[in-house]
């Protein structure tokens, strides 16, 4: 090697950021919210919640991915090469947002508001538990999807390793879960075993988040481009307070501490209240985790 | 069938930027953005007393095992039977995506804005009509005609040089088998643009 240069890359900018972030959330919160409806609590209300905010997310995610393309008609192409991650992706993202719908109408069943629609597709209803498992499947899916994506990009060492897609779909189950405690936040009472069984796996997740980054960090010291990256990162107070102190380590000490006190205590009853606050920033450190893994993406260039 | 290549003589080249200037115009690329097919890099390394200057063409690598075609997901990005890794600008969608995974920054977005520009300077009859992601293409459409790339006909210095890889009698393919020209950077998708150090 002559020289060795280290060039940020910027292909993909915030639309893209948030494309994987709502991408990855719409997909955690379609896949945990159906499958807690199907297999823990036959709550139509829950399915039909996670299932319509899951088709937003993914929706207005999918629209800021067009809005970033340059000749997004040409976007009907999209099928000629299957070796590529974005022809997997919008497979599964536009079949999640069909098997949602079909999924969603027949949960209406249990909605007084919604009721007509379900009972206008009675057929739906004999269908909900193929659609239901089919979200599931799709919605998950979406959510790995983001962080292959990414990883299959080879100039960029920080991207290109098995360990980002891991993180990603750690983060966006993550996300996912504090969504839905978001969404329930108003019946924490009457779903009590519910709510804390999905702050019990948020600060799983977040405990396993934390062990991914220390081996991306890790595999990354002294090699070249990642090195390069980390350092960017980590020069970044944004990224130390947003993602690391506030999205990360806050949220997991304040669940951990709620989920091993006896709930009776003055510190335990604060701990349960700022839940919401928690759940917050676990959205708002999953946004940065995916801007700052973009503006963390440095080439290594032999000039 | 042919399997073209390139050599670039880095113990030749002296920074004239003539290659960049053809290029330009030849391939009408989007020069009032600063986006070339070609560049001229000229780069300091290292810290006195082991330091040193460089000046070091790049262009696309036209790589073997292309992460950008592999990546595309419209098929845009293809490589044809001789070698040449292009753009079909009809079916991209300009996603992105072969900029991020090329490991050596040969691509860039021709933006609408630069399609219009470019319709300004060149004319109606400008190569480049819609949105897309652009590369160098070896000049293809020189290169059917049996003329050598823009850049490699004005190099004064001799220091690009075009051929057939498979062909033992080409001076690209001479500089490849005797060693001297090798590829620089990533190995992995295998370059087909080698250089002499």
């Amino acid at each position: 090697m002559i020289a060795s240069s280290y060039v940020q890359q910027s292909a993909w900018g915030w639309q893209i950021a948030a494309y994987l972030f709502l991408g990855g959330l719409g997909g955690a919160v379609g896949a945990l919210g159906i499958g807690i409806e199907r297999f823990v609590n036959k709550d139509g209300r829950i399915g039909l919640l996670s299932a319509m905010w899951g088709f937003v997310f993914l929706a207005v995610g999918s629209g800021l991915l067009v809005l970033d393309l340059l000749n997004p008609f040409n976007a009907i192409f999209f099928w000629r090469n299957p070796g590529s991650w974005i022809f997997w992706g919008i497979l599964s993202l536009s079949g999640y947002l069909v098997s949602s719908v079909l999924y969603s109408v027949a949960c209406a069943k249990d909605s007084p508001f919604l009721r007509p629609i379900a009972d206008t597709f009675p057929k739906l209803q004999e269908w909900q538990n193929v659609t239901g498992i089919v979200s599931i499947a799709l919605g998950t899916f979406v959510t790995v999807y983001t962080g292959f994506l990414l990883s299959a990009a080879q100039g960029i060492p920080l991207w290109h390793n098995a360990g980002l897609p891991v993180l990603f779909t750690i983060s966006a189950f993550s996300t996912g879960c504090a969504f839905l405690m978001l969404a329930l936040w108003s019946r924490r009472h009457e779903l009590h075993n519910l709510f804390n069984g999905i702050a019990k796996l948020d600060a799983a997740l977040i405990g396993a988040e934390v062990v991914v980054l220390f081996a991306l960090y890790n595999s990354a010291i002294h090699s070249g481009a990642a090195w390069y990256s980390v350092n960017s990162l980590l020069g970044n107070w944004v990224f130390v307070v947003g993602f690391l102190a506030l999205g990360l380590i806050v949220p997991l000490a304040i669940e951990l501490f709620e989920i091993m006190s006896d709930g009776e205590s003055e510190a335990s009853r604060m701990a349960a209240r700022l839940l919401p606050l928690v759940s917050v920033f676990i959205l708002i450190g999953g946004y940065l985790l995916r801007r700052f893994m973009l503006l963390g993406g440095y080439y290594q260039f032999p000039w | 069938m042919a399997r073209y290549g390139f050599v670039v003589d880095l113990t030749t080249c002296v920074g004239c930027n003539a290659c960049v200037a053809a290029c330009t115009t030849e391939n009408e690329t989007p020069y009032w953005d600063g986006l070339y097919r070609t560049h001229v890099e000229d780069v300091s390394f290292g810290s006195f007393p082991d330091s040193g200057r460089a000046i070091i063409p790049r262009l696309c690598m036209h790589c073997e095992n292309a992460p950008c075609v592999r990546v595309c997901p419209t098929g845009a990005s293809y490589k044809t039977a001789d070698g040449i890794v292009l753009v079909d600008a009809d079916k991209c969608m300009g996603c992105g995506y072969c900029i991020a995974a090329c490991p050596f920054g040969a691509r860039y977005r021709y933006e609408k804005e630069a399609v219009n520009k470019a319709n300004e300077i060149f004319g109606k009859d400008a190569g480049h009509q819609a949105p897309h992601v652009d590369k160098c293409t070896y000049c293809v459409h020189r290169v059917k005609e049996g003329r050598e790339p823009a850049c490699v006909a004005v190099c004064p210095a001799h220091a690009r040089v075009f051929g057939d890889l498979d062909d033992p009698n080409s001076e690209v393919s001479k500089l490849v088998e005797s060693g001297k020209a090798q590829p620089i950077g990533d190995p992995g998708p295998q370059p087909k643009t080698y250089y002499v150090r």
